[in-house]
């Protein structure tokens, strides 16, 4: 790992040379982190209950899955141009040829600070819930969440990557990462609001919701989401270690360019 | 094992198919119709620790398939690949540190940093002691003059700027073995002698082995006393670059100018030789004689006012066998 600082070092002084960016970053993670909690405010406003979850615990779910979507786009922002900019154009072929693991320089080689502000706003909208007066069950439970966050965040990146592998495979100028990336809106919202078949895929085939919903859930007092949430920190585990086999494969299939 | 053993080796790729036209795109969308690409097949070679050795061939002759091989960036499809007893693929890492790539077409270091922020980062990755760090550092300075574009972002500087600090990036931990990929490419005339004179002590001092693909045939006789030849994936020849040409019919020629005009009656007796102008003939040496014999019959036989001796153009002799290739 020694020898790897050097190069997270190097991100961050090349990030902030385009100071342009972490501004630009900044404002709309403000603008649209936001909305979404203004949207839930007026809401609750007029309906005491949304399926029996009360204001501030809606409100703590969206600021968990923003939480971990902040850091989603800090850590895995490379995800989204491995197909066009890495593997396409041969790009891949300078990680290769260096003596760490390909999948860590991808990462380290696009980490995007300037989306920190997303992860202080989503910590920021959790707070927001606790004043609005969400009760814990469990107050101790809370010294796990930065265990849950990484569990979460490894579950998303974990999909993500193996999504973003396909690429080795597809030979698109197209990536599916975003279209993916769409379904995590819904894990912003208690799982239970949407139908049986969107429930069953957000836990089963794409198991986002262990990166928002059922997180926050296991904070929560519905139960029966508390023991899905348990499960959290296993489903990241084995989500990740799913992405990384799945880029591994990738990589035997990796044809480079010219 | 040391060294490097190819044995077999063989690379296809998977091509799409574009059809022509809106039309063409959109069936393509439906039925993608698929190809398959040979680029090397059944390949095999030796290279000792310490040797030179440049691949040369057309264009899609799979050179830098086989370097891509080596490098450990592609698997095989077929036979396997050993540097020094390692599959490159299936212990990159391992293999990688020992490994030192130039790609003349594309950077090694990164284009937002100082060249010499470039250094430090690889330094801390293949872990190269401080001391000999910056030993290295000086001597490229000497030999690369890399030292005043240390301070320079990358991408400010010009082509052969840059691959004078690619060389000396890919050459900072000392790696056993150098891979350049068309390394002279677009380069001056004086950046290419700069770089192959730093090739050549590289090669003298034994430590290092250089592979290299090139179109350029000066490169090659400047660094290489050995030549693998690629056609459409098929490794042709194998050897000095010389015997390439003995091979595609390159032969020493003497060149005769005469006092006079000869008959063909007297012509007869030299077998290929060939007008060049009015008093000027040329004789190829017969396979297995001596230039002194032809020159000897040259002299006796008719009035030779000059003689001079041709050795075979290599560069025509190549660029004619990669067009006569289907």
């Amino acid at each position: 790992m020694g020898r790897l600082r050097g190069l997270v070092a190097q991100r961050v002084k090349t990030r902030l040379a385009y100071r342009g960016d972490v501004l630009a970053g900044l404002l709309s993670a403000a603008l649209l982190g936001v909305v979404g909690p203004v949207f839930l405010l007026t809401l609750f406003q007029s309906v005491p209950h949304l399926h029996g979850w009360t204001g501030p615990e809606v409100l703590f779910i969206w600021g968990y899955a923003d939480t971990v979507a902040g850091g989603f786009y800090v850590v895995f922002a490379g995800l989204y141009d491995l197909n066009r900019r890495y593997i396409l154009t041969g790009e891949l072929d300078r990680l290769l040829i260096r003596p760490a693991d390909a999948y860590v320089q991808l990462l380290i080689d696009n980490l995007a600070f300037e989306e920190l502000p997303v992860v202080a706003l989503g910590l920021f909208v959790m707070g927001l819930a606790v004043a609005w007066g969400l009760v814990f069950p469990e107050p101790l439970r809370l010294l796990l969440l930065p265990v849950w966050f990484a569990g979460s965040l490894a579950t998303l990146g974990g999909i993500v990557t193996a999504v973003a592998s396909l690429g080795f495979h597809l030979h698109h100028r197209g990536t599916a990462v975003g279209l993916v990336l769409q379904l995590t809106t819904l894990t912003r919202y208690p799982l239970d609001l949407f139908g049986r078949p969107l429930q069953a895929l957000l836990t089963f085939v794409l198991p986002f919701g262990f990166a928002g919903f059922y997180g926050a859930a296991f904070f929560l007092p519905r139960q029966e989401f508390v023991l899905v949430g348990l499960f959290v920190p296993v489903v990241g585990a084995l989500s990740l270690a799913f992405g990384v086999a799945a880029f591994r494969f990738g990589l035997r299939r990796y044809t480079s360019a010219g | 094992m040391q060294g490097i053993v190819a044995e077999g080796l063989g690379r296809t790729f998977a091509v799409r198919e574009t059809g022509q036209g809106l039309a063409g795109a959109l069936a393509d969308l439906f039925r993608p119709s698929r190809g398959v690409k040979v680029a090397l097949d059944d390949v095999s070679f030796r290279i000792e620790p310490g040797e030179a050795v440049a691949l040369i061939g057309p264009n899609g002759a799979g050179k830098s398939t086989t370097v891509k091989l080596l490098t450990g960036i592609l698997t095989p499809s077929a036979g396997r690949v050993r540097v020094n007893g390692r599959d490159p693929w299936a212990e990159r890492t391992a293999h990688v540190r020992e490994l030192g790539v130039v790609f003349g077409q594309r950077t090694q270091l990164w284009w937002d940093l100082a060249v010499v922020e470039a250094y430090d980062l690889l330094a801390a990755m293949y872990e190269v002691a401080p001391g000999d760090y910056r030993a290295r550092l000086a001597r490229f300075d000497e030999v690369l003059g890399i030292g005043p574009l240390l301070r320079t972002p990358l991408r400010q500087l010009s082509l052969g700027e840059r691959m004078r600090c690619e060389l000396a990036g890919a050459l900072l931990h000392a790696p056993p073995l150098l891979i350049l990929d068309e390394p002279t490419v677009g380069l001056d005339v004086a950046v290419k002698l700069r770089l192959r004179a730093f090739l050549a002590s590289l090669r003298d001092e034994g430590r290092t082995t250089v592979i290299l693909t090139t179109h350029d045939l000066e490169d090659v006789r400047a660094l290489c006393p050995r030549v693998l030849l690629l056609a459409e994936g098929h490794l042709l020849h194998d050897g000095p670059l010389e015997a390439l040409a003995a091979r595609l019919g390159g032969r020493r020629r003497v060149r005769a100018t005469l006092r006079a005009p000869v008959g063909e009656a007297e012509l007869a007796a030299f077998a290929g030789a060939e007008r060049e102008g009015e008093c000027v003939l040329a004789v190829p040496l017969p396979e297995g004689h001596a230039a002194a014999d032809l020159v000897r019959a040259l002299v006796t036989r008719l009035d030779v006012l000059d003689l001079h001796i041709e050795e075979p153009a290599i560069d025509a002799l190549v660029a004619r066998y990669y067009e006569g290739r289907p």
